[in-house]
């Protein structure tokens, strides 16, 4: 690109941003001056040609009349006449010299300031001059000479500037007059739309569309005014109308806003409210039941009527059954208010399942089931986890599957799961199968295979839905696979991270021992355990790989063995190393050889295998006292009848017991005399339990009552309670109601190390 | 060789020369010419009376009275020259009588005693006679033409003119060197 094109582009652009009045000007004043500049030079042309042809035409005139003048005296030849006219161009100050030649070319006369030239070297020149007019002087048809003229052209040019200085002085004022107007003109053209422009920017700008433009004319700027104005009006409206719109709108949604928190308040403190005497409800109806169950507990062994011993039978179960269904009532009342905490603390599997096996033991016996619990023996049992809520879940399944099973087995299996922490429980049993349709709903509410169902069996309905939540609330799932009439099968799958065992348990000896057990689950249960506990298991179906297994092991090991099954084998085994296992707790031992219940838990295994004399679980008026000086326990109790119940439950154990009625009592107890244990119920109407514990462990009841062990009696059997009772100082707690047997071996515990205490 | 040639040339030129010029008898002097160009200047200048001519086409007639070869050839060169819508008829050898119908008489020195008469049989009508001998005038010419420093001059004799209804321009009339009354 050339510069100049540069330059102008560069000006162009310039122009283009101006502003419009500026531009507006400009065009006006180069549109001016343009036409002032043509005009000056078309008139200073035309008025040169004119003054030209004037002179031109002057010239000719004067040399026509001159030449006429000049026929006779140049046909007469005659010199004199010749000059005497040419002294006639005195009067014509325009020429600047005359010849005149004759026929032959001769010149014969001269005149003027240039008449010492020769004629021949006269140039016509329009500009700078001399004007030079030739003319033949003719006469007749004959030449007779020739006139030259050169015209000076002095006059044309001072006309001229004359001329050209009025032209000037005339575009001059023109120019002003017409940029004077221009001016106006362009400030009139571009005020309005400067304002247009200055206002929309302004109202672009602040947002304020109450402001309006004036000044509207009839052109088309007054047209585009009066548009912007009505847009203006038209923005305003619809801003005030959306305004409206939204302010409307905010106002409907705070008022259902409002109504819907109103609404939600309203449900919340209805369910919490339901939630709340639900709860006091449960726990109420609990104390009076706790009471009942604990005396149809003391009643049943008493001597009398068969009739009577069957009715207090009644009164225990129904009872039990109405404690159940409270239990269930108020879990799910616990789980719905969001009351539900998970514990994650170190236990034992083994003694969890087992404690699942155990409660569910006495019914299954009852109805001939076969009951087992078959636990990988390569799963290490100490494992973090919540192990209340773990056995609640285990043990409604169980339960419900002793419940459903009216012959055969339950069996619970526990074995490695999907990933690796997860644990996988089956609960299996064979009874009556749950149909695809009941299945779908099974874990809701209060359904239960079927209403008849309900009827036959017994029971909330709310077992199920309890467990669901509880496995969902530890990060577990439960599914069920079931064939109708062909039994269930119950899987809890959850994840439960191996923890530390709290001490090296005591290894025992490893023994070989030989397992003849019929039923495939319990065998199967019986040497997982053996393996558990470090023994070297055998399983023997026949007499034949009994002998076998005597051969091998030269009569070194133990044998446990169902008797119909040893009898049947017809093998003879040494009665100091057998082990009879029986359905049944009244089955007598033959020979002195040690016997086991089924199911076969590992504390009595353990026992059964050590050399030390057997314990029995005794009946409860076996108990005998087994101290010299028996321990004395405090009992702490507002309600009458349960501290009459625990109190004869001490008695018939052989303890010692003494009473307060309240949190105060206590503390005034313990600061009179040492006792070997405390048994302190949670709920008291002055001191609760939680509040005597902490007290009397910062010394309330003097240095000697620190370090009494405390029991925590309490019907609330979950983990944060538990977690409660420890954090409070007791050492260990009892759930309601209590059972006699669970009360005299925690007692025994803690009694067993008193003189441990008593040195510390 | 070729010089004399060339020579022979020039000389046979010369001889043709003086040959022609000796036939023709034709050849004038320069005064005589300017004295015939000056009396066919007048012819232009003069207005006659609508009676000199019997027809609108009718030749201008110039008679010379004169003895002299080279004026004869001089105003001869004028025979057919076209005057105003006249052509000019020039008679070299006019008869005594027959002067009358002349428009325009010169009369040179060389026609001698025959001048006064030729002058005076053409005063009768409208003929403008020049003379160009001493007292031309006083013999009743109208034009006399005198030699003044070699420049060929005339005077007038405004009388005879009007006598003869001869008009005479007044641009002639400015440069005569005298105009009698």
């Amino acid at each position: 690109m050339s510069p100049g094109r540069a330059t102008w582009l560069h000006w162009r652009a310039a122009l283009d941003a101006a502003p419009l009045t500026l531009r507006l000007r400009w065009l006006l004043t180069s549109v001016a001056v343009a036409s002032a500049a043509i005009g000056c030079l078309a008139l200073a042309g035309v008025g040169a040609w004119f003054q030209l042809a004037h002179t031109r035409g002057e010239a000719g005139e004067i040399a026509r009349t001159l030449a006429y003048t000049l026929r006779a005296p140049l046909a007469f030849e005659d010199v004199r006449a010749i000059r005497d006219s040419l002294e006639a161009l005195g009067e014509r100050p325009k020429v600047a010299g005359a010849w005149v030649a004759d026929a032959d070319g001769r010149v014969v006369g001269r005149w003027g300031a240039l008449g010492e030239r020769d004629p021949g070297t006269l140039v016509d020149d329009a500009m700078a001059g001399p004007l030079v007019v030739a003319l033949d002087v003719m006469l007749e048809q004959r030449r007779v000479g020739r006139l030259t003229l050169a015209i000076g052209l002095g006059d044309m040019h001072r006309t001229l500037a004359i001329e050209l200085a009025a032209i000037l002085a005339g575009s001059g004022a023109g120019l002003a007059l017409a940029l004077a107007l221009g001016r106006r003109l362009a400030a009139r053209i571009a005020e309005p739309m400067t304002s247009l422009a200055r206002a929309s920017a302004a109202i672009a700008a602040g947002g304020d569309y109450t402001r309006r433009l004036d000044g509207a004319g009839a052109d088309e700027i007054g047209a585009a005014v009066r548009s912007f104005n009505r847009m203006l009006d038209e923005v305003q409206a619809r801003d005030a109308a959306l305004a409206d719109a939204n302010r409307t709108l905010e106002r409907r949604i705070a008022e259902r806003t409002d109504a819907l928190a109103r609404e939600t308040r309203r449900a919340v403190d209805a369910s919490q409210a339901k939630t709340r005497f639900l709860a006091t409800m449960s726990h109420e109806l609990r104390t009076p039941l706790n009471a009942v169950i604990g005396a149809a507990q003391l009643l049943q062994p008493a001597r009398g009527a068969p009739g009577q011993a069957q009715l207090v039978g009644v009164v225990r179960d129904g009872g039990a059954a109405l404690l159940t269904l409270i239990e269930d009532v108020l879990d799910m009342a616990r789980i719905e208010s969001g009351a539900l905490e998970v514990a994650r603390v170190p236990f034992d599997l083994v003694e969890c399942v087992e404690s699942v096996l155990a409660a569910v033991a006495v019914t299954a016996r009852a109805k001939g089931l076969a009951l087992a619990a078959v636990i990988d023996p390569a799963l290490p049992a100490w494992r973090s986890g919540d192990p209340v809520r773990l056995a609640q879940v285990l043990r409604n399944l169980a339960g419900n599957a002793v419940k459903f099973t009216l012959e055969g087995e339950v069996v619970i299996r526990v074995g490695v799961g999907a990933a690796a922490d997860d644990l996988r429980f089956t609960v299996e049993d064979s009874g009556i199968g749950i149909d695809a349709q009941t299945q779908r709903r099974l874990f809701q509410p209060f359904a239960q295979a079927d209403q008849s169902a309900t009827r036959r069996f017994g029971g909330s309905g709310l077992g199920l839905a309890i467990s669901r939540q509880l496995a969902t609330a530890m990060g577990g799932t439960i599914a069920v696979a079931s064939e109708l009439g062909r039994g269930s099968r119950f899987t809890l799958s959850l994840a439960l991270p191996q923890a530390t065992p709290p001490s090296p348990e005591p290894a025992l000896d490893p023994f070989d021992v030989a397992v003849l057990e019929p039923h495939e689950a319990s065998a199967e249960a019986l040497v997982a355990l053996l393996a558990r506990i470090g023994c070297t298991p055998q399983r023997c179906r026949t007499g034949a790989d009994l002998r076998a297994w005597q051969r091998a092991t030269a009569g070194a090991g133990w044998v446990l063995a169902d008797a119909a099954a040893l009898a049947a084998a017809g093998t003879a085994v040494d009665p100091a190393r057998l082990v009879e296992l029986s359905a049944l707790a009244a089955a007598e031992p033959h020979d002195g050889a040690r016997s086991l219940l089924r199911p076969v838990l590992r504390p009595a295994l353990e026992d059964a295998l050590r050399d030390a004399p057997l314990t029995q679980p005794a009946p409860l008026d076996a108990l005998e006292p087994r101290h010299d000086v028996a321990p004395c326990v405090l009992v702490v109790e507002d309600d009458p009848t349960n501290r009459l119940i625990v109190c004869s439950m001490l008695e018939r154990a052989g303890y010692r017991f003494a009473t307060a009625e309240s949190g105060g009592d206590a503390l005034a107890r313990l600061r009179e005399r040492r006792f070997d244990l405390v048994l302190l119920d949670w709920r008291m109407p002055d001191l609760d339990g939680l509040e005597v514990a902490r007290r009397v462990r910062a010394g309330a009841s003097g240095a000697a009552a620190r370090a009494t062990p405390i029991v925590a009696l309490t019907a609330n059997a979950f983990a944060e309670d538990r977690a409660a009772c420890l954090e409070a100082g007791m050492n260990d707690f009892l759930t309601k109601p209590v059972h006699a047997a669970q009360l005299v071996r925690t007692v025994e515990r803690w009694t067993a190390s008193r003189e441990a205490v008593v040195a510390v | 060789m070729r010089a004399p040639v060339s020579t022979m040339v020039r000389l046979l030129a010369v001889c043709a020369l003086l040959l022609s010029a000796a036939a023709a008898h034709a050849q004038a002097h320069g005064s005589d010419r300017a004295k015939a160009a000056i009396v066919v200047n007048f012819a232009h200048f003069t207005r006659w009376p609508a009676a000199a001519f019997r027809e609108p086409g009718e030749p201008l007639r110039l008679c010379v009275a004169q003895r002299s070869r080279s004026i004869a050839a001089a105003f001869g060169a004028h025979e057919g020259r076209r005057i105003g819508s006249r052509a000019l008829h020039v008679d070299l050898d006019p008869a005594a009588g027959s002067a009358a119908g002349c428009h325009l008489l010169f009369v040179h020195e060389s026609a001698g005693p025959a001048a006064p008469t030729a002058i005076a049989t053409a005063g009768a009508g409208p003929t403008l006679t020049i003379g160009d001998f001493d007292g031309a005038l006083a013999q009743g010419g109208m034009v006399e033409l005198v030699l003044v420093n070699d420049a060929l001059r005339f005077d007038v004799d405004l009388r005879a003119l009007r006598a003869a209804s001869v008009e005479l321009s007044s641009e002639v009339l400015r440069l005569a060197r005298q105009a009698r009354r």
